[in-house]
């Protein structure tokens, strides 16, 4: 008797814990601008999926379903997210085909994600999915795995993440009044600051590349980790065993992404053969033919997130190769090193760094073909003047007029004394 | 492993399963296999050092007892110089093991700090000054099994008991895991034999409802209450210049209430998870912040470090023939009233600046410690006076009014020993001092930006508050209406009990500050 009432008890607590968890989280976490919300929502409501696309914002941003649908008359879904990492997207291939049943998988694979560990993802990386993903078993080991020890409170009660909304009276109010709204509860779209959702895991994003100056280099960011290694294997084993055909894929980066970080090759060459390793087939659309595929820079909303319109080339591109349209040899060079040489002489942009002793900046030109670029700089006083600090030289290492952040101007030309580009940037 | 860790509760966890599916006569080795994984946590080297230390006590202890076996057999009279022997012999064994052990620990904690003076001083008088210090963290739990080895020791000599036979069942009395961070300092009598008594240690559901609370309750304490009030006494203490005096006091206010809430909560932990194995160990808190005077805090305080410094420092020499004929001379010398303050104060004393001296080396331990003697002294020396004060002004000492205002003042004197440790250094408590004298800036309490700046927003004050007005609420029931806080919550009907519940776990887990964007905090007395 007096256990049945320690129990009951128990009960009782774990039963009033759980509303308490649920009513914080409903007024301290705002996820009405969350559109991996309405991606998952969208999951659940498919009944059919014939080709299922899972990976990073490059997917969302570089993709649309819709497009590939009317191409191959079939239903097309992307469930990708930001920086959704490797294990993530094997588990949301599993989520999707227990929803519906899945004949392939096209898996984006990009460098960014697979030179990580398991061990080195953000908790956000991990709760942008799991917050939506219906409870089952599978999706507490995905976490249990996914997730540091210290982070499982976190991981899996969103209102621990949010707690520090409770300051705001007004935020709460705010969060409430948002959440009662129709249009949060039907799942319809959300407001995105430069995009707009358009359904099925695609957002129509505007904007162009600008200033391709960076003082961080883009590219390759180290060897493919073994962790993602483990993963493709247990992902191809279990596409076999469910009948899915598993395809890797990757989409454009900007040229001054792939040329900045040395040689993409590197990760290109590895890549490719671990999913060979594992029977996988790997496409990468950096090595993409212009002649076919033609990605310009306008097409890239940053140095490596398309915009809508370089979304609808690449997709056009993608049904058309998929579908057999274009075959492999047509669309793609053998290397990027191969794909260089065929483009056309260009100058890309600049990698600017201060060295240890902040005195010089060193500038690293960025271009298709290798020319005698000269260099002019001008560097920003307190009145807000550019004053030159080198005229028109090929000198790479500038001495800088004072240790503190400066703004320089930069103004490239070739060897011809055209001017071939000008950057802004604060160092 | 932290205590707040999700690795131990995982760990308590699996251990507590262990312990109830092996049969009751076996579940000490669980417990002694759980506590030298739980070591091994902290590092091999560790454990290692643990055991060896063990061995040392265990061997020390047998050899004494087996003396002490010898000696029963003789007759003290008939027999005198083979008992003399025996005694000499014992007494022998007992200084070696406490110059071993006590210097073992004198060198662990002190040897860097003297090593850095002797580097100074030969560096001042042009020497090279190139004694290498150690890098290396003292080793985990080191001060708490050195005092309860030699607590056990001593209880060996003085025959208070006899000897464990066993290295095993020895070794686990050591290592025992709740109390080797932070103690508290167990006495052999009291915990060696719990580990098997089969009658205490089966399977009790209320026991570990009981242990569930108290548990509750200490992570209540530390995650929800000291944590948030270290964000803020540490981000002050970070800011030497630009901070006003009235912020700095606030945070020696604080601090206190800090060092109470991280303490005795570690000790709720640490009392809640041994319940889980049916072992009792000792209360180290008695609500202090009830204490009337400074000797009263003390004895409510870290209560087994206290009672064991009275039992095996002060007690021992202000009752040594040696010390009582000194106190007789100087009485004879400078006439009675000296000598007793001679009797009184030099045991104090000592006690202080060791105790001082055991909470960390540098000179800001040292004054804390002479500055608790000093209270000490005053308050034994000055009582008779005061008493005849009270009377004179026509004070009642027993109204609550009066009361009220011992607890404040006992609760301000133990913040100005506070304000000796926190800064880091007498330098920067000098600093503040003056700093409260020439820029109080009472406005800056009040002032919502300046919490900011020491990593909290004014918000946080009130979490800050409801946490310690709890503290307060059950340190209250328990003192007056003499009930300890689990059994407050057993006699509510089971819907408050359930709310209690869902509110402290709520509490913890949504607005404890742990994971994601906090360092996870150690226990304030875990590097002793």
């Amino acid at each position: 008797m007096k256990a049945l009432k320690i129990l009951g008890v128990g009960v009782f607590t774990v039963t009033l814990v759980v509303l308490s968890l649920f009513g914080l989280d409903y007024v301290l976490s705002d996820d009405t601008r969350s559109f991996a919300r309405l991606i998952m929502h969208e999951l659940y409501e498919q009944e059919n999926i014939d080709s299922l696309i899972v990976g990073s914002s490059h997917v969302y941003s570089g993709l649309d379903p819709a497009i590939i649908d009317k191409e191959w008359n079939q239903n097309t879904f992307s469930c990708s997210t930001s920086a959704q990492r490797y294990d993530t997207s094997f588990m949301l291939l599993r989520e999707a085909n227990r929803v519906a049943d899945i004949d392939t998988c096209y898996f984006e694979i990009s460098m960014y994600s697979t030179t990580k560990d398991i061990g080195d993802g953000i908790l956000a990386e991990i709760c942008t999915v799991s917050d939506f993903l219906k409870p089952s078993l599978d999706k507490f080991t995905y976490m249990l795995k996914a997730v540091k020890p210290e982070d499982y409170i976190n991981a899996f009660c969103r209102a621990r993440r949010n707690w520090k909304s409770i300051y705001s009276l007004e935020e709460m109010k705010e969060t409430v009044a948002k959440k009662q709204k129709d249009s949060y509860k039907n799942y319809e779209t959300v407001e995105l600051k430069s995009g707009e959702y358009k359904g099925k895991g695609f957002i129509d994003f505007e904007g162009e590349l600008q200033n391709a100056a960076t003082s961080v280099k883009g590219a390759y960011q180290g060897p493919i980790s073994d962790d993602f290694r483990d993963c493709l294997r247990e992902m191809a084993q279990y596409c076999r065993e469910n009948d899915i055909e598993l395809i890797c894929f990757a989409t454009p980066l900007s040229e001054y992404t792939l040329a900045s970080g040395g040689s993409y090759d590197d990760y290109y060459m590895q890549a490719k053969g671990i999913c060979e390793e594992y029977g996988v087939p790997y496409y990468d659309f950096n090595l993409a033919n212009p002649s076919v595929l033609d990605i310009q820079d306008s097409d890239f909303r940053d140095r490596t997130h398309l915009n809508g319109t370089g979304a609808r080339k690449l997709t056009k591109g993608f049904a058309d190769f998929f579908s057999g349209k274009i075959d492999e040899e047509e669309m793609f060079y053998e290397s990027y090193a191969q794909k260089q040489e065929h483009l056309t002489k260009r100058f890309i942009g600049i990698v600017i760094k201060r060295d240890e002793s902040k005195e010089y900046c060193q500038i690293t030109p960025i271009a298709t073909k290798e020319d005698d670029y000269q260099y002019e700089v001008y560097y920003e006083d307190e009145n807000g003047a550019y004053v030159s600090i080198q005229e028109k030289s090929s000198n790479l290492k500038i001495k800088m007029p004072k240790k503190g952040k400066t703004r320089l101007r930069i103004r490239v030309y070739d060897s011809q004394g055209n001017k071939v580009a000008g950057f802004v940037k604060s160092i | 492993m932290n205590f707040c860790s999700m690795d131990f509760i995982l760990f308590a966890i699996i251990l507590a399963v262990l312990y109830y599916v092996v049969r009751p006569s076996g579940r000490w080795v669980v417990l002694l296999a759980g506590s030298l994984v739980f070591f091994a946590f902290g590092g091999w080297k560790y454990l290692l050092y643990a055991v060896a230390m063990s061995a040392v006590f265990f061997c020390a202890a047998n050899m004494i007892d087996k003396i002490n076996d010898r000696q029963s057999q003789l007759d003290r009279k008939q027999d005198k110089e083979e008992w003399a022997q025996l005694a000499g012999k014992s007494k022998r064994i007992l200084v070696i093991t406490i110059v071993l052990v006590v210097g073992n620990l004198v060198l662990n904690k002190y040897f860097n700090l003297l090593g850095e003076l002797i580097n100074n001083i030969s560096a001042y008088l042009g020497g090279s000054g190139d004694i290498v210090l150690w890098d290396i963290a003292l080793p985990l739990g080191l001060s708490y099994y050195t005092f309860s080895g030699l607590g056990y020791i001593l209880d060996v000599y003085w025959k208070r008991y006899r000897s464990q036979r066993n290295y095993a069942k020895f070794l686990l009395y050591i290592v025992y895991f709740p109390h080797i961070i932070q103690g508290p300092i167990e006495r052999y009598g009291l915990l060696g034999n719990q580990f098997f008594d089969e009658a205490k240690i089966r399977f009790d559901g209320e026991r570990i409802r009981n242990a569930l609370v108290w548990m509750g309750y200490g992570y209540f304490k530390k995650l929800f209450v000291a944590d948030r009030i270290s964000i803020f006494v540490n981000g002050v203490m970070a800011e030497p210049k630009g901070t006003a005096g009235s912020i700095q006091l606030f945070a020696i206010l604080l601090s206190a209430a800090w060092i109470y809430a991280d303490f005795s909560g570690y000790m709720d932990i640490a009392k809640g998870v041994s319940m889980i194995f049916g072992i009792e160990i000792n209360q180290n808190f008695n609500h202090p912040f009830l204490s009337k005077s400074i000797p009263e805090w003390w004895r409510r305080w870290h209560m087994s470090l206290s009672s064991w410094w009275k039992d095996y420092i002060y007690m021992p020499m202000a009752t040594s023939l040696r010390f009582i004929s000194t106190c007789a001379k100087v009485k004879k010398k400078f006439g009675k009233n000296v000598g007793k303050f001679f009797k009184d104060a030099v045991p104090l004393l000592l006690i202080w600046t060791t105790t001082g001296l055991w909470h960390g080396t540098g000179a800001t331990y040292l004054a804390w410690g002479l500055y608790f003697s000093l209270i000490f002294i005053c308050s034994v020396t000055f009582a008779p006076a005061m008493t005849k004060l009270l009377q004179k002004l026509h004070i009642n000492a027993d109204s609550k009014c009066f009361h009220l205002f011992q607890i404040i003042r006992t609760y301000l004197l133990f913040c100005v020993g506070r304000l000796l440790t926190v800064p880091g250094s007498l330098r920067y408590t000098g600093s503040i001092v003056k700093n409260m004298f020439t820029n109080f800036n009472v406005n800056a309490i009040f002032s919502g930006s300046v919490y900011e700046k020491y990593g909290i927003c004014i918000q946080e004050l009130g979490f800050m508050f409801v946490g310690i007005a709890v503290i307060i609420i059950a340190d209250c029931i328990e003192e007056y209406k003499k009930k300890t806080i689990s059994q407050w919550v057993f006699d509510r009907n089971w819907f408050v009990r359930s709310v209690i519940y869902a509110v402290v776990i709520v509490a913890i887990v949504v607005f404890g500050i742990y994971g994601v964007d906090f360092s996870m905090e150690g226990f304030a007395y875990q590097d002793f």
